[in-house]
């Protein structure tokens, strides 16, 4: 029988992080991965489907939703865009309908801030100099020049980037510092096991620890660990939690709940023929991530700005149509958008999303097959932070005469994103969410869970720092208590 | 079924989790994860109509008479599926057979192949996606299939077909693209470059100046 110091479950940010530290501090640690392993030399420069669903899995449900996460040792942080920003002050202190801060009291910046500064040693994240910022990012920054709004160089894990563009089909020459390159070597230095391939359907708490059951190679297995992490990410952590409710009575009924896709909102930009250093821009040379980002309107609408580049808003986002347009296609398929494509997408075209301080709208269900689902909530508050960034988007259009559209209806707005976030929230209490200020899963000693899950809201960045940076505080906290 | 061999439970282990059909479930999770990025597309279709994928015997059309044959299925199977498929794929992206001067379409890029590919879940949504454009193309034109109507006419069923703008057939009109612009053809005749050895060499990949002003002094907000 297989006994450890620690199982943790899920190797992205969650996992790795603590694996490392655990594994560092003399533990035995096992990480159970249910994707395989790859390295540098197995990912492609590929668009086709068939490759990218090797790369990222995507979890789909009955309402229409199409959620990106990690599959893979690593997780997320192998296709993910390089962003890592800490979270502004202003968003551990968001609010509540009766005035509670959603975040436990003991969070501040100031109190991330030591975490903040080792995960961002370990992922030598740094801020970008403009000369390394390709022409999507300029023109985004130069767009936002003309009313007066500022634009930041981004802070990335990416080093000597060649600007291929091939960022979320994992990065064929080493530039992008996932999790491969540093957390996990570290954690295999001191003696933790990654091991691939291996799907965990539920645990039980025993005496002395926690069973793990899992599948691999089609042999069901279970490991005993004194203490468990689950870091499966936003969905697939509830779910695994769900599944082991008949062996986990004491779970909060927050499981699942408050899923939070972190205001996500994906806008295109048809820039007019003005714009003339256009002359010898491709849209889609550099890397996905644009290198730059706004907070222009964080203090007084919530979100912030983050272009991207790459292919994807040609095939995703041509979406728009209007007859009698100066600028669209009279219909968003066919010969009129074959038309637009050919003239406008190569050189006129940035692609940019909004994240911000958006309530949730979904929960987290799992079918009778055990299997993730998305069920919808009120989602009245999110429409209401979705208006107060159109309004903004409808102003910036007609100061710059940049063509500003959203690339899904609105009523399909948030059907899909890469920012699964808050579903087993971190709270005061468990009237009020799934874990404890550190991490600890409410009634289950030593049981944790640490990755985008345990976010207690929506942060307004990219989320990968903040999860890092938990996921420090959460082991310290674990090696700590013995 | 095949029986699961089991480790023999810990002795800590309450009868209940002995029971190697949570195992089941566990590999049920597992076949979900093969679900794939086209199924961005189709995954609204899915929920659209929840178990209607029908198979190829239920969506067989009708023979009708094949008034505007493609010159190419573009890797679609010649059955009466795939002729739906290729027609509705040279409808979203039309093919050089239509618009010679243009860039290649869907199917000169082998689009229709892709939403056969067994690898790739669209294959799963065909039936519903050939029932709903033959369904209409019959009502608009009594006696005919969706295949076997003139570009022209093919575009309005498709018209007709997305008029509710949120309409799960955005997707099936969403995936088309994807597997048109995903493959190479299309994309390099637009000027992207598929595989390449990188950008920061070029001269003009960058203005490499200041474009705005900044607010942080790091890039981050206090
Ligand atoms: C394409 C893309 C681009 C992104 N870009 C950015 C960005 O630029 N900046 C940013 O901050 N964030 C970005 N994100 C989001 C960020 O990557 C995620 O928020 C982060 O990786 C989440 O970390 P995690 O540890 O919670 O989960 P993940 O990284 O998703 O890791 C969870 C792991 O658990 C495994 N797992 C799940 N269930 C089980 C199970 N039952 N048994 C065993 N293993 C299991 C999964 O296979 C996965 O490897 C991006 C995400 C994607 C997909
Ligand atoms: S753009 Fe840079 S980080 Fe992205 S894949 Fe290319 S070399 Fe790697």
């Amino acid at each position: 029988m297989e006994q450890y110091d620690a199982v943790i479950i899920g190797s992205g940010y969650g996992g790795s992080i603590p694996a490392a530290r655990l594994a560092e501090a003399g533990m035995s640690v096992l990480v159970l991965e249910r994707g395989p392993r790859y390295a540098a030399a197995d990912f492609e420069q590929s668009d086709d489907p068939r490759y990218i669903q090797r790369i990222v899995d995507l979890v789909l449900s009955k309402t229409n939703v199409a959620f990106r996460t990690g599959k893979m040792v690593g997780g997320a942080s192998i296709p993910m865009d390089g962003a890592h920003f800490r979270m502004p002050q202003r968003s551990f202190e968001v609010v509540d309908g009766l005035g509670r801060r959603y975040w436990p009291d003991v969070y501040s910046r100031a109190m991330l801030d030591p975490y903040y500064e080792r995960a961002e040693q370990m992922l030598s994240v740094r801020q970008l100099g403009w000369t390394e910022i390709s022409k999507a990012g300029g023109l985004f920054a130069k767009m936002l020049d003309t009313v007066g709004a500022s634009a930041e160089r981004a802070r990335l894990n990416y080093t000597d980037c060649r600007q291929c563009g091939f960022c979320a089909q994992g990065c064929i020459y080493g530039k992008k510092q996932s999790l491969l390159y540093n957390y996990i070597p570290l954690a295999e230095s001191h003696g933790a096991e990654f091991r691939a391939g291996c799907l965990v359907d539920h645990l039980e708490p025993v005496k002395g620890g926690y069973l793990v059951y899992y599948e691999r190679f089609g042999v069901a297995r279970h490991a005993f660990a004194r203490r468990v992490f689950v870091a499966g990410g936003g969905i697939h952590t509830p779910a695994l939690l769900l599944r082991s409710q008949n062996w986990l009575p004491a779970l909060s009924s927050h499981v699942g709940e408050h899923f939070n896709n972190n205001g996500e909102h994906a806008f295109l930009g048809i820039l007019p023929p003005e714009f003339d250093e256009l002359s010898s821009y491709l849209c889609w040379k550099g890397m996905d991530n644009a290198g730059v980002m706004s907070f222009h309107w964080f203090d007084s609408h919530d979100f912030t700005l983050h272009p991207g580049g790459g292919i994807e808003p040609t095939v995703f986002a041509a979406d728009f149509a209007a007859p009698d347009d100066a600028v669209l296609p009279s219909r968003a398929w066919g010969m009129p958008y074959k038309r637009f494509v050919e003239t406008v997408y190569p050189h006129r075209i940035i692609a940019f999303s909004a994240l911000g301080l958006a309530e949730g709208h979904r929960a987290v269900a799992i079918d009778a097959a055990g299997a993730p689902d998305m069920v919808e909530r009120d989602r009245s508050a999110y429409d209401a932070y979705l208006d107060r960034i159109e309004v903004v988007m409808a102003d910036l259009e007609a100061q710059t005469g940049v063509r500003l559209l959203p690339t899904v209806p609105r009523p399909l707005a948030g059907t899909t994103s890469a920012h699964l976030l808050c579903s087993c929230r971190m709270a005061e209490s468990a009237a009020d969410g799934v874990v404890d200020p550190d991490g600890q899963v409410f009634g289950y000693e030593n049981l944790y869970v640490c990755d985008a899950s345990a976010l207690s809201f929506a942060l307004g960045v990219n989320p990968a720092l903040t999860i890092s940076a938990i996921a420090e505080r959460t082991a310290e906290l674990a090696i700590a208590k013995g | 079924m095949r029986r699961l061999p089991v480790e023999p439970p810990h002795p800590n282990a309450s009868p209940r989790t002995a029971d190697p059909r949570v195992l089941a479930r566990a590999r049920l999770l597992a076949r979900r994860d093969f679900i794939g990025l086209a199924a961005v597309a189709a995954s609204a279709f899915v929920g659209a109509a929840p178990g209607c994928a029908a198979d190829e015997t239920t969506t067989e059309p009708p023979p009708a008479p094949s008034d505007f044959d493609l010159p190419t299925l573009g890797g679609a199977p010649d059955t009466p599926q795939g002729r739906i498929v290729a027609a509705f794929v040279d409808t979203v992206v039309p093919g050089r057979w239509r618009d010679p001067e243009g860039a290649p379409g869907g199917i000169d890029v082998g689009a229709p192949g892709m939403f056969f590919d067994p690898e790739l879940p669209a294959a799963q949504f065909l039936g519903v996606l050939a029932l709903v454009l033959d369904a209409i193309a019959k009502a608009e034109f009594p006696g005919r299939g969706f295949a076997a109507l003139h570009p022209d006419e093919r575009d309005r069923v498709l018209e007709e077909a997305l008029a509710d703008p949120t309409s799960p057939m955005i997707f099936a009109v969403q995936l088309a693209k994807l597997a048109a612009f995903s493959a190479p053809g299309i994309g390099r005749y637009l000027g992207y470059p598929g595989p390449n050895p990188g950008y920061v060499d070029d001269a003009d990949f960058t203005f490499g100046v200041a474009m705005a002003t900044e607010i942080t002094t790091d890039g981050n907000l206090p």
